[in-house]
């Protein structure tokens, strides 16, 4: 009898319990990314979507892409890239401000993806002014006033990104002064609350919307490391970049954001990642850029 | 008409009148009793030419005038053969009348067989279970679940593996006020809800208001689940053993003392599963090449003293205490040429709740009646889980580890002073009124993480308290029930529930009315419409409907303020020939204020606090249908009962503002009974439930990452947008056969049951075990259980 339970019992703990999940499978579908703006032609990146258990990916080659402005039908994409790097292509057209443009994607095998986006316009950069900057030696610290002024009527969102470009100086073998460029990105931080901020790393551009301030003046205090790092530095500029971006722009990296901050670990709620690809899965992103200048040294 | 017709009439109806008014009529009181000679409360009493009704007190007691000379009068109860009597009357007279149970007259007509009864479905629109319906169930491990019982019923989901509680009309487990003896139970699941907290040893009867909801309930958003517990009876001790293979019970009833007045009933239950599951699982997990172990183990217990002062006053203490235990140790070694690999995951969790309460019953007269009362409930939960990573190597300096560790402790703590009355002016009408004053202690998140990581020789170690909250609120809420039948065919139960919750130095109130009505057109077919205002200040937070450890009680706050909803039900009840009756009603509910959890939110770590991960302002709503068709007494007994039901919310921040289902919208459920009397010895039963899977958020795809320079990976993972996937369906057949035997005054009963007889995997829990694989617990396959129970006193 004793064996018997042992048996019964054991049958039971081990019948239970645990087997493989399938997740939904929803097919292979094309992956489509393209972020373009008013200062350079329009870049697609194609490729195709996998399930979890298999972690190969591979660009497509052999998509024709239609480019449209207001509905207007432009072009055909030209691509661009082969080898690791399948599945780029390009326009030749450069997007304008204030309009909107949408894409066909057709592939034999995974048949025919949309999206569209506009450009928003840009807000007016009212005046840009370097508060301070504290030298430290190796490097140093820039505030920055940024002050512009919101579309009105319409949501807006933004993006704030900073460069520096320096002009530094060596001694060559002969003792002869050589000048030559450097170009950092440097990580800009706001001391201005911005409502619904979120920090994009791709880009290192601090991104947010015009939520309580829409169609008004706005001053954001920024802060950034600069690189003056050392004495044969003669000058330095900042380039402040105001770009003001789509909603779908701010909600792809937004939600980017989140998912970088889960780690993807079991014990956070999941991030659907924003898309705007139908029939697909990725973004189509635009944004108008637009740039000021101080000099820090 | 012309005028001269208009004033004839008016002139007949005067005599007429004058005539009925002037005549004289006589006092005619008595009493109305079931057959042990307890009062039967709103029987009717009829007298049919004097077109007068009335109906019973709380004492069963009844008074109407009749004129003089020979009157039939007839009594009628539910549930119980009428009975009319003709009574020549020519003064004042008093008749006291005993009603046969329709079930206790089978049984004088066949002596020797036993009849099963199952739910009782009121004209209403509730359910009332009696002890007798929880034993007519399949029992399960031994076990005879009242809340098994309940979810056979049209209109509740018929249960859930892993997540207690009742889900009615697509509400969640928080939306149903479950009461223990008027006091609120907050959580009421064993073993990951195989079985409930609910002794049906220890239960007297339950009362679900599902359709309805009488004005004197509040507090959650859906139904009532009201509980009474079973005082024990006033005769002789009883008792009763039952031993199972991982469940035991043990039952004590009684008077204490020579006059009886002091009655008591105790109950007690263990599950010590852990005892074989231990060594089981580690030679399971050994044969697998891992090293791990399951343990389970769970008690509870019941007590509840009555004293009579006397016929006016008695007092009542009652006292539930239950405590589960579950643990889970998994562990693996991966040995590589250099080095080995050494994983470890280890979780436990408890949860406990202590319901107690001394309530005190004054009856002014037979119509007045007050019960004041002192209660209080706390439900806790300890969450432990640690995951260790260890790197070892030849050379020990470089031996790394990783370690998570986490302690995370819950509370939600009731202490409440509640006085109701209860007015019975005459038969036709039932008045009752009160007020609930709680104050209200909630712990959420509590303890701490710790992080240990790096070369042995250089540990980091970080510990995190974690953002736990805890707040105190106070609730008042008063109430004004009226019962009123105006005729025969009509019963309209209405009045209003009002509350008040004060939180930070903020209150909310609200006003909630209240309405059913009940019209019974012709004998025996009734149809009820009503509606509901509720409001809950409690929310209850569920990452998803897979993950049933991290679930919490949170109060209403400013930002997250109370939850309201609105019921909408109607139906139709018919009793049939030979015990048949069928029922169907739809049902529609809006809901505001709700809560859920935010993306991206770390729901078992909590780095901040519980406000700031989750959305508030959610609107709901869920409706349906349901029907059911039930034989409630005989030898054969049964049921089926069908619900189609939809269950949907909306957040804007959450799957961009769209409608998404609700993670238990379960579209389609299915509940069938059938019990068989064979002999007084011998009885056979089976329970068969299918249930349209939950709804849950899952991957389905990845893609590449454009901007994974930062972020970490080269893919994003595509989910189904918000509970998009509905989990496979949750089934069970289950099987029992129990044979007893009555020698002098014990019992002997024996039960060999068996839980899902054709082992159908139903999800406990989904996880990934890596990044591209996910895995489901299931954690009841095919379980075959006997249980031998002995009965003293019978």
């Amino acid at each position: 009898m004793k064996h018997l339970l042992f048996i019964i019992l054991t049958s039971l703990i081990l019948s239970s319990c645990e087997k493989d999940f399938n997740t939904p499978l929803s097919g292979t579908k094309m992956s489509i990314s393209s972020f373009f703006s008013d200062t350079s032609v329009v870049t697609v990146v194609v490729s195709k979507s996998y399930p979890l258990a298999n972690n190969n990916t591979a660009g497509i080659s052999d998509a024709s892409i239609e480019l449209y402005e207001d509905s207007v039908f432009k072009e055909i994409l030209h691509h661009v890239s082969s080898g690791s790097t399948s599945g780029t292509y390009k326009s030749n057209l450069i997007p304008q401000r204030g309009r909107n443009y949408s894409i066909t994607v057709t592939e034999p095998v995974y048949g025919k993806a949309t999206a569209q986006d506009n450009i928003p316009l840009p807000a007016t950069i009212n005046s840009c002014q370097l508060l301070q900057y504290v030298d430290s030696g190796n490097y140093g610290i820039a505030t920055v006033d940024l002050n512009f002024t919101d579309n009105p009527s319409v949501p807006n969102y933004y993006s704030i990104s900073m460069t520096e470009k320096a002009v530094s100086f060596y001694l060559d073998t002969a003792g002869d002064t050589i000048l030559y460029t450097h170009n950092f990105f440097v990580h800009p931080s706001a001391l201005t609350k911005l409502q619904d901020s979120v920090f994009d790393y791709s880009s290192d551009a601090i991104l947010f919307s015009d939520n309580g301030f829409n169609g008004q003046q706005k001053q954001v205090i920024l802060n950034c490391d600069a690189y003056t790092n050392t004495s044969n530095i003669l000058h330095a500029t900042l380039y402040i970049n105001l770009n003001t971006i789509s909603k779908s722009y701010y909600e792809y990296f937004r939600t980017l954001a989140l998912l970088a901050n889960t780690n993807q670990s079991a014990t956070y709620t999941s991030v659907n990642i924003y898309g705007n690809i139908q029939n697909g899965y990725g973004i189509f992103a635009g944004q108008s850029a637009q740039s000021v200048q101080v000099h820090i040294k | 008409m012309n005028s001269a017709l208009k004033f004839f009439l008016w002139l007949h109806l005067a005599i007429i009148s004058i005539a009925v008014f002037s005549q004289t009529t006589y006092n005619v009181s008595g009493k109305v009793l079931a057959d042990d000679l307890k009062p039967l409360v709103k029987a009717g009493v009829y007298v049919s030419h004097f077109s007068t009704r009335v109906f019973t007190d709380s004492t069963g007691s009844f008074k109407l005038q009749v004129k003089p000379g020979l009157n039939e009068i007839s009594f009628s109860y539910t549930g119980y053969y009428s009975q009319n009597i003709k009574v020549y009357i020519d003064k004042d007279t008093l008749i006291e009348v005993q009603l046969k149970s329709e079930v206790q007259l089978s049984e004088v007509v066949i002596t020797d067989d036993r009849k099963l009864k199952t739910a009782l479905y009121n004209a209403d629109g509730s359910i009332t279970l009696k002890t007798e319906d929880f034993y007519a169930q399949p029992a399960m491990l031994g076990e005879n679940d009242p809340v098994r019982s309940i979810q056979m019923q049209s209109g509740i989901q018929s249960g859930n593996e892993g997540l207690g509680g009742l889900l009615i009309h697509g509400g969640g487990p928080d939306e149903s006020l479950v009461l223990m003896d008027g006091v609120p139970v907050f959580n009421i699941s064993h073993l990951y809800s195989f079985i409930s907290v609910f002794n049906a040893d220890a239960i007297d009867k339950v009362d679900i208001y599902k359709d309805s909801y009488p004005a004197r309930f509040g507090g959650r958003l859906s139904s009532v689940m009201d509980v009474e517990t079973n005082a024990g009876n006033n005769d002789h001790l009883k008792a009763s053993i039952s031993i199972g293979l991982i469940i035991s019970r043990f039952h004590l009833d009684g008077p204490i003392g020579k006059n009886h007045k002091t009655t008591f009933s105790l109950s007690m239950r263990g599950c010590y599963a852990g005892l074989i599951s231990l060594p089981v699982s580690e030679k399971h997990y050994k044969s697998q090449g891992l090293t791990g172990r399951l343990a389970y183990y769970f008690q509870d217990s019941n007590l509840k003293l009555l004293h009579r002062f006397n016929d006016k006053d008695k007092i009542a203490l009652s006292f539930f205490s239950n405590n589960d235990f579950y643990l889970i140790d998994r562990g693996s070694e991966d040995s590589y040429s250099s080095y080995s690999h050494i994983n470890s995951y280890f979780q436990q969790a408890n949860w406990a709740n202590y319901v107690s309460s001394v309530a005190w019953t004054h009856d002014f007269s037979k119509k007045w009646k007050w019960q004041n009362s002192f209660s209080f409930s706390n439900y806790s939960s300890t969450y432990i889980q640690w995951f260790h990573d260890s790197y070892i190597e030849a050379n020990l300096n470089n031996n790394s580890v990783y370690y998570t560790d986490r302690n995370i402790t819950s509370y939600l703590r009731n202490l409440s002073y509640k006085s109701d009355i209860d007015f019975l002016p005459d038969g036709l009408q039932s008045f009752k009124a009160g007020a609930l004053l709680t104050y209200i202690d909630v712990g959420v998140g509590n303890g701490k993480a710790l992080i240990t990581q790096g070369y042995v020789t250089d540990l980091i170690r970080n510990e995190i308290p974690l953002k736990g909250d805890n707040t105190k609120a106070l609730e008042a809420s008063a109430y004004i029930e009226d019962e009123i039948r105006p005729t025969e065919q009509w019963l309209i139960n209405c009045g209003f529930h009002a509350r008040s919750y004060t939180v930070s130095n903020k209150t909310f109130f609200t006003f909630l009315p209240r309405l059913n009505i009940v019209f019974t057109p012709v004998k025996k077919i009734s149809i009820f419409a009503s509606v509901s205002g509720t409001s809950q200040n409690l929310h209850f937070l569920i990452p998803n409907s897979t993950n049933v450890l991290a679930t919490y009680w949170v109060p209403a706050k400013d930002n997250a303020p109370p939850e309201t909803g609105w019921n909408y039900v109607m139906g139709i009840k018919h009793k049939l020939p030979l015990n048949f009756e069928w029922g169907a009603n739809g049902f529609y509910r809006s809901m505001k204020n709700l809560v859920d959890y935010k993306d991206g939110v770390d729901y078992s770590f909590s780095t901040v606090k519980w406000e700031q991960q989750v959305y508030s302002g959610g609107i709901g709503r869920a409706y349906g249908l349901e029907m059911y068709v039930a034989r409630s007494y005989g030898k054969i007994t049964g049921s089926i009962a069908y619900t189609l039901a939809w269950s949907d919310r909306e957040f804007t921040g959450l799957n961009y503002g769209a409608w998404f289902p609700y993670a238990f919208d379960r579209r389609h459920d299915f509940a069938a009974q059938l019990n068989y009397v064979i002999s007084k010895h011998f009885e056979v039963g089976a329970a068969w439930i299918y249930g349209s899977g939950n709804m849950v958020t899952l991957p389905e795809q990845r893609y590449n990452n454009t901007s994974y320079n930062s972020y970490g990976n080269t893919y994003i993972t595509a989910y189904t947008s918000k509970n998009a996937y509905r989990l496979p369906s949750y089934q069970h057949l289950d099987i029992s056969f129990t044979y007893r035997k009555q020698i002098k005054h014990t019992e002997h009963v024996f039960n060999f049951s068996v839980y899902n007889v054709y082992n159908h995997y139903n999800i406990f829990e989904i996880y990934s075990v890596s990044q591209n694989e996910m895995k489901q617990l299931s954690l009841f396959p095919v379980l075959p259980s006997l249980s031998y129970t002995i009965k003293f006193g019978v």
